[in-house]
């Protein structure tokens, strides 16, 4: 269901990052490993259709990314890709559940209440719904990041450094939740991280050198 | 989540920054809206009133007073003219139409003037109860006179020495309420009109002395014989458009009258007025100029501070053009705001301004809307677009992929 062929890519003059070809298939669970300066954030722009690759071809339910219009690719991401950053990033003059309807609408979808409702629930958030981000913690504010990225029931979940400036204890209860909620939404996923805690919770692993 | 929403929440999450440019974009309006309302106001006023006089012939002295004093019923008449002499102007074979005006007096601050009845043909008067004026003493008031001073027809009234404040009653005779004109936008709205007997007989006709108001008596009727009485002023329309060239020459040279034109000492008045109304406009303009140069810093210093916001907004789906469209809403929201909140702050002022004038006849109305406002309401709005077209662009432009990598 993913697939990226011969993807490589040049930032300006400087060396250029090759990727090896990667096949992933319906409902499994990934870990992207690589150490800083690998092209582990490049490689998820590039598969999130955030960043064009110079070469190659990435393919995410048979549609070729890049090959759609700027519009197009935008709606589709919102529709299909649901992204969790490092930092939880919402919008601060937004309510919870107004940034979760903003997901919806901005993704082209019509804004379902009962989803918002759902999905809060299973993250044990239903309680801020009406709160606003400056208000939670940053263990609530990566729940509603969460939250915000599975709302529209997207093929493919990605993380991008989830844990790293978590505790232990913390960093363990996000990946549960992570993998508890791909499941849930029989969602494919793939964490990017450097984070050798995170190791053990996963067989297969793409790794980048 | 409609755009309106997200750009009016987000607006609202700085209400110190939205407050300071709603206020400017506000004032600076307010301004305009007055200036535009009353300058349009005066201006139609004018043009009402002097419509269908070609000439006032008075008193020599400021022709500009002349017709300020005959037409708009605001200044002191230049003096008096003697009836006998302005009887032969108005045989002369250039006027279609004259109608004598004798001023003076006044019933609480509004002017009573002693008249005949080619002033109603003048004005195209109509009465809405009761009749014309026709005997001494009889008074068909303006709409506005009735309403304010509270009188109907068959009320009697002391009308009181000079133009504007009640001294010196003429206790003597008082005058009957006969009939009340129908509304007509224009003087007579404010005016008592009467008979000019009535005038004369106020002023000593039946040989009462007038030692007791020997203040200040310039233009006022006053003297009892035949070859003495005077009237204030003559107001007079030609027969032909040759009379334009003519007339006037001859009352001005073979008379000791003066002659003035309703049109061409309007056109002086309003070129005094326009100096001021510039000067206003310009600063108007400057301060609506800083209004959109603090909605462009407003919007483009948030758009540094929201960079990251904007990137995710792309993340969830939200195309360029979809940003590009918030931060124009953005704009178009704080100046539609500010320039309603202006227009409607320029008739709130314009109102007060029309409620504290003294003069009844160049009164402001602020609740009348024009046209033109529309204008002001598209400037507002461009100014809006304009001033957010820069941060919407860069908005665009933005590089998502390197906004977050960078955090």
């Amino acid at each position: 269901m993913i697939s990226i062929k011969s993807v490589s890519h040049q930032y300006g003059t400087d060396q250029v990052l090759k990727f090896a070809d990667w096949q992933v298939n319906d409902g499994e669970q990934w870990l992207l490993l690589g150490q800083s300066g690998s092209g582990k954030t490049t490689l998820l722009h590039i598969l999130t259709g955030l960043l064009k690759p110079t070469a190659g071809e990435i393919k995410i339910n048979n549609t070729n990314l890049y090959g759609l219009s700027s519009k197009k690719l935008d709606e589709f991401r919102g529709q299909h890709i649901g992204i969790v950053f490092q930092k939880p990033h919402l919008i601060k003059s937004l309510s919870i559940a107004e940034n979760l309807l903003l997901a919806q609408s901005f993704a082209g979808l019509s804004t379902d209440k009962n989803r918002i409702e759902e999905v809060l629930a299973s993250l044990d958030m239903a309680h801020k719904k009406n709160a606003y981000p400056q208000e939670l913690s940053q263990g609530q504010l990566q729940r509603v990041t969460i939250a915000r990225a599975v709302i529209n029931i997207p093929t493919l979940l990605i993380a991008d450094e989830p844990t790293s400036s978590l505790d232990d204890k913390n960093a363990e209860a996000v990946l549960t939740l992570l993998k508890e909620q791909s499941e849930l939404n029989k969602a494919t996923l793939v964490v990017a991280t450097h984070d050798k805690r995170v190791k053990d919770a996963f067989n297969l692993t793409y790794s980048l050198s | 989540m409609s755009p309106f929403k997200i750009s009016w929440k987000n607006i609202w999450s700085k209400p110190l920054n939205a407050a300071l440019n709603i206020l400017l974009i506000a004032f600076g309006t307010a301004i305009l809206t007055v200036l535009l309302l009353a300058s349009t106001q005066i201006e139609d006023k004018l043009d009402k009133n002097s419509k269908d006089i070609d000439l006032v012939v008075g008193a020599k002295g400021s022709p500009l007073q002349l017709i300020l004093s005959s037409i708009y019923y605001i200044d002191f008449p230049t003096g008096n003219i003697p009836m006998n002499e302005a009887k032969k102007l108005m045989k002369s074979p250039f006027v279609k139409r004259a109608v004598p005006l004798a001023l003076g007096d006044n019933y609480n601050g509004v002017r009573i003037v002693g008249t005949d009845s080619n002033y109603i043909s003048l004005y195209g008067l109509k009465t809405q109860s009761g009749k014309f004026w026709k005997a001494d003493l009889e008074a068909t008031i303006g709409a506005n006179v009735a309403k304010e001073q509270n009188l109907k027809v068959g009320d009697t009234f002391f009308g009181g020495h000079g133009l504007t404040e009640m001294r010196d009653e003429h206790k003597d005779h008082a005058y009957k309420v006969v009939g009340i004109l129908v509304p007509q936008q224009n003087v007579t709205d404010n005016l008592i009109l009467t008979a000019i007997g009535s005038v004369w007989k106020m002023h000593g006709d039946e040989g009462e002395s007038d030692e007791h108001h020997d203040h200040d008596h310039q233009g006022e009727v006053e003297h009892a014989h035949d070859e003495d009485r005077e009237f204030t002023s003559l107001l007079i329309q030609y027969r032909s458009p040759m009379a334009v060239a003519m007339f006037p020459m001859m009352v001005n040279q073979t008379t000791n009258m003066q002659a003035a034109s309703p049109a061409q000492e309007s056109t002086r008045l309003f070129s005094l007025i326009g100096v001021g109304v510039d000067t206003l406009q310009w600063f108007a303009a400057l301060i609506m100029f800083i209004a959109a140069i603090s909605v462009f810093v407003n919007l483009y210093n948030s758009l540094k501070e929201r960079s990251y916001d904007l990137a995710i907004m792309r993340t969830l789906g939200a195309s360029k053009g979809k940003l590009f469209s918030l931060i124009i809403l953005e704009g178009l929201i704080l100046t539609l705001i500010g320039t309603l909140i202006g227009i409607a702050l320029g008739h709130g002022i314009l109102h007060l301004i029309g409620n504290y004038q003294e003069s009844s006849q160049a009164k402001m109305n602020g609740l009348l809307f024009i046209k033109e406002e529309f204008y002001l309401l598209a400037a507002g709005l461009l100014i809006g677009i304009v001033a957010a077209i820069i941060p919407a662009i860069q908005a665009y432009q933005s590089n998502i992929s390197k906004i977050l990598a960078k955090n």
